[in-house]
């Protein structure tokens, strides 16, 4: 597992959380990417990210069976509950701790993996010799959808996928991803980098780039954590 | 993470809409399909019926049991119902300004395009346009290499290359003699151009030719600029030529929806998303602009709504090289050379898929990636190239005209077969297809220009009374102008002339003669639109539901056009358009007009 995130220049604080965690059963890997805009958006991103690995790794084998829709519907409800209660406690407004939210699930015994995403979050999978887009950040013309939107489970996205084929995923938040594209298309050099899961010199090609918003990235390598089913 | 000016402007629209028609009826009803719902059903539909409490101020939260939402509506204080006809007329009054016009979506593409450093944020729309062209497009021409028939270059007498002059657009000329004429010194390079121009350099568009208007003309590359600005939209391709070029120029992006890619949708450079999405629809707002108003006859009045057309070989090529890493002006020249290339090479006219659907999955990812000459063989082998046509003249002899590049392989035939479905469709019902023509059904268009009946005068009045506030004579006039717009595509107006019993079809029934609604009469799968496909289905769905005895509430029908899987919606995806929108004022009206015509 690798990550990175450093602060933007113009932000005070970071307010990218992500968090990496696992069960005998399954990996959880989140991201989370504070509203900059909303006093309380970094306690909210963290507030998400726990919420949702907890959340994954307690409940795997009932994400694994239910469709895209459900998956949204039940993680977005539990999304919500924990940030009510956070706001609550602390006497702010609920719209204070917004986030977009990116995640993965992996079955650790099965090939297959669940993704899950609100905003402008990037999911990529790196396999033997390409990458390939998982979850596409979404349309922020009409203002990024985040956790609190309302009606934010018409916006999400949500996925089963085979992993057979796939060496390791990577979450990026907006302010990495925006250096790893040109235009709309991934970097060569960051390709490259992905592909031979050189993170050291991902962290660098992002270190050399002005970095206005919060950078973050998480990747994990599936094959580290794949276990055989006991005979 | 801020909500940006049009979004915020078009959240606020639904919201008032809802607020402007729901009454107890439509919680009513949405209460009664939440109860029916299964669980998979449930949350879109909680979703919904919170949303139109929102509307109302009333708050309601999601995921709640049946008796939450029971005694939520039973309790709260929710409209009545009232006159449906005076509702929409206030709503659409109150609403109609802050639907975006084409001009204001081509500023919110210029502003989140242009490199700041230019500095041109103070210019006007237009001449911000005219300078990227300019700066980045090479002034509308570039220099090309001369080649013999056999393909050699060919050389002058200090053994350097011949090159041609390309243009196009024409202007080059004129501006730079405009420049030498206000700063009095030679002109040496576009930068003078650049530092020297205002906006006065369009004044001379006003009383030029169509020659010179044209884009190779004397003035092409201004009337370009001013076309784009203001939206006025050409026939013929002319306008498709215009955006290609225009997306090369600000660095667009395109996006091929290939699962197994790397790329994404930028979307705040996505050619499809910007330009042929919000752009370049039929967005009925151009009726209330200048550029517009009194001169409709000059433009292109329904663009098809299709974007990219995947079966035309030149679009292909301006798209392969959109998505290259060239320079702008590289792009135009290699887009331009090539597309003159394919033309003159395919005299030979090909008998290709005629489903755009087999187009739209040849064109994967792997084609961009292609080599230029690779990708010219693709193009040769697999599109129709050649712009030829057969006609017979007025002696009837058989004679060859040449099209436009961007004028062939223009029929839609997955649109037309969902066309046509619908007006087979009409036929099964009680209503007769030639009386399908009385448009716009919450207020009488048709009485607007009968001076006898004072109809303006009476809505005129009601509007002022009605609103107060926000009523000026302007947007009055706007309102009617968009009024007299929408009906023009919808139906059809009748005159105040008196009728001459002679010429009845029918004296018995006391009909006049018939006279059909164009949009329900199209034979060419090239002439669909989705104007035409929305106006279809208007007529279709109020003859099947003017039959049944319970009428409708607002919602209902808002939530019937909507609908994914049978309604207006899953026409729109089989044929490629759009779907139903609430960034789309003609789909508003046409909603409001279904309502109206099903409860009077």
């Amino acid at each position: 597992m690798s990550y990175f995130s450093t602060v933007g220049k113009h932000h005070e604080q970071n307010q990218d959380f992500f968090l990496f965690d696992k069960n005998r059963a399954y990996c959880a890997m989140v991201l989370a990417d504070g509203v900059s805009a909303c006093s309380k958006a970094g306690k909210g991103a963290e507030t998400v990210c726990r919420a949702v690995t907890e959340y994954l790794l307690q409940h795997g084998k009932r994400f694994f069976a239910m469709d895209s829709q459900e998956a949204i519907n039940c993680l977005l409800d539990y999304i919500l509950f924990q940030l009510k209660q956070t706001a609550e406690q602390e006497s702010a407004l609920l719209e204070e701790y917004s986030s977009t939210v990116a995640c993965i699930l992996v079955d650790r015994y099965q090939n297959q993996m669940l993704y899950f995403s609100i905003g402008d979050s990037l999911i990529l999978a790196s396999k033997e010799d390409r990458c390939s887009v998982i979850a596409m950040p979404s349309d922020s013309r009409d203002g990024c959808c985040v956790t609190t939107t309302f009606n934010a489970s018409a916006m999400a996205k949500a996925g089963k996928i085979d992993t057979e084929k796939i060496h390791s995923v990577i979450i990026c938040s907006d302010g990495a991803w925006h250096h790893m594209y040109h235009r709309n298309r991934l970097h060569p050099l960051v390709k490259e980098t992905l592909i031979h899961q050189n993170y050291e010199q991902l962290k660098n090609f992002l270190m050399e780039k002005d970095r206005f918003d919060d950078c973050s990235f998480i990747s994990v390598n599936l094959k580290e954590y794949q276990r055989r089913k006991p005979a | 993470m801020e909500i940006r000016t049009i979004t915020r402007r078009m959240k606020t629209i639904r919201s008032n809409i809802f607020q402007g028609m729901l009454t107890r009826e439509d919680f009513e009803a949405k209460l009664a399909r939440l109860k029916k719902a299964n669980p998979s059903q449930r949350p879109t539909i909680c979703a919904s019926l919170c949303e139109m409490f929102k509307a109302l101020q009333i708050d309601c939260k999601e995921g709640q049991e049946d008796s939450y939402y029971e005694q939520l509506v039973k309790s709260s204080k929710l409209p009545a119902f009232q006159d449906a006809e005076a509702r929409i007329m206030k709503t659409m009054f109150t609403n109609f300004r802050q639907y975006p016009t084409p001009e204001e979506y081509m500023l919110r593409i210029v502003n989140r395009l242009s490199n700041p450093e230019d500095d041109w944020q103070e210019d006007t729309l237009r001449l911000r346009i005219l300078k990227q062209f300019i700066k980045y497009g090479g002034c509308g021409v570039y220099y090309r290499e001369t080649k013999n028939e056999q393909g050699e270059l060919l050389f002058d007498h200090d053994g350097k290359v011949k090159t041609e002059k390309v243009t196009v657009y024409g202007g080059e000329g004129y501006l730079k003699k405009w420049t030498k004429e206000k700063t009095g010194s030679p002109v040496k390079s576009v930068k003078d151009i650049l530092f020297n121009i205002d906006d006065s350099v369009f004044d001379v568009l006003s009383g030029a030719t169509k020659a010179q208007k044209k884009a190779e003309g004397t003035y092409g590359i201004l009337k370009l600029a001013d076309d784009l600005a203001h939206g006025k939209f050409k026939a013929g391709g002319a306008t498709k030529k215009d955006l290609y070029l225009f997306a090369m120029v600000y660095d667009m992006t395109y996006y091929c929806g290939d699962s197994d890619s790397d790329s994404i949708i930028d979307y705040n450079s996505d050619i499809e998303k910007n330009l042929f999405e919000d752009y370049y629809s039929n967005n009925l707002m151009r009726f209330i602009t200048e550029a517009y108003s009194g001169n409709l006859g000059a433009y292109e009045l329904d663009p098809s709504g299709q974007g990219i057309n995947y079966k035309n070989f030149a679009e292909m090529t301006y798209i392969y090289f959109l998505a290259k890493d060239y320079a702008p002006i590289e792009k135009i020249r290699r887009a331009t050379d090539m597309i003159a290339r394919l033309e003159k090479a395919d005299s030979i006219k090909k008998t290709v898929s005629a489903e755009t659907q087999y187009f739209i999955n040849l064109f994967t990812e792997e084609i961009l990636e292609k080599s230029e000459e690779e990708f010219e063989l693709f193009i040769l082998q697999n599109y129709d190239c050649n712009t030829n046509y057969t006609y017979f003249d007025k002696k009837g002899r058989e004679q060859i005209g040449k099209k436009g590049v961007l004028q062939i392989q223009t029929t839609q035939n997955s649109a037309n077969k969902a066309y046509q479905s619908l007006i087979e469709a009409i036929s099964h019902t009680d209503t007769e297809l030639c009386t399908c023509n009385y448009g716009l059904y919450f207020t009488d268009v048709s009485a607007f220009r009968k001076s006898s009946l004072n109809s303006l005068e009476i809505i005129k009045k009601q509007m002022q009374s009605q609103n107060p506030e926000i009523y000026t004579e302007q947007l009055f006039e706007q309102f009617i102008q968009l009024l007299l717009g929408i009906n023009m595509f919808m139906g059809l107006e009748f005159s105040e002339e008196t009728s001459n019993p002679e010429k009845w079809t029918d004296p018995l029934k006391d009909t006049p003669s018939v006279r059909h609604l164009n949009a329900l009469y199209k034979q060419d799968a090239g002439e669909i639109t989705r104007t035409s496909l929305v106006i279809a289905y208007y007529y279709y769905y109020n003859a099947v539901n003017s039959q049944k005895a319970r009428k409708k509430t607002f919602i209902e029908v808002f939530d019937d056009y909507n609908n994914q899987e049978i309604g207006l919606n899953a026409l729109l995806e089989e044929a490629g358009y759009q779907p139903v929108s609430d960034k789309n004022i003609f789909d508003i009206a046409v909603i409001f007009s279904s309502y109206a015509y099903l409860i009077c």
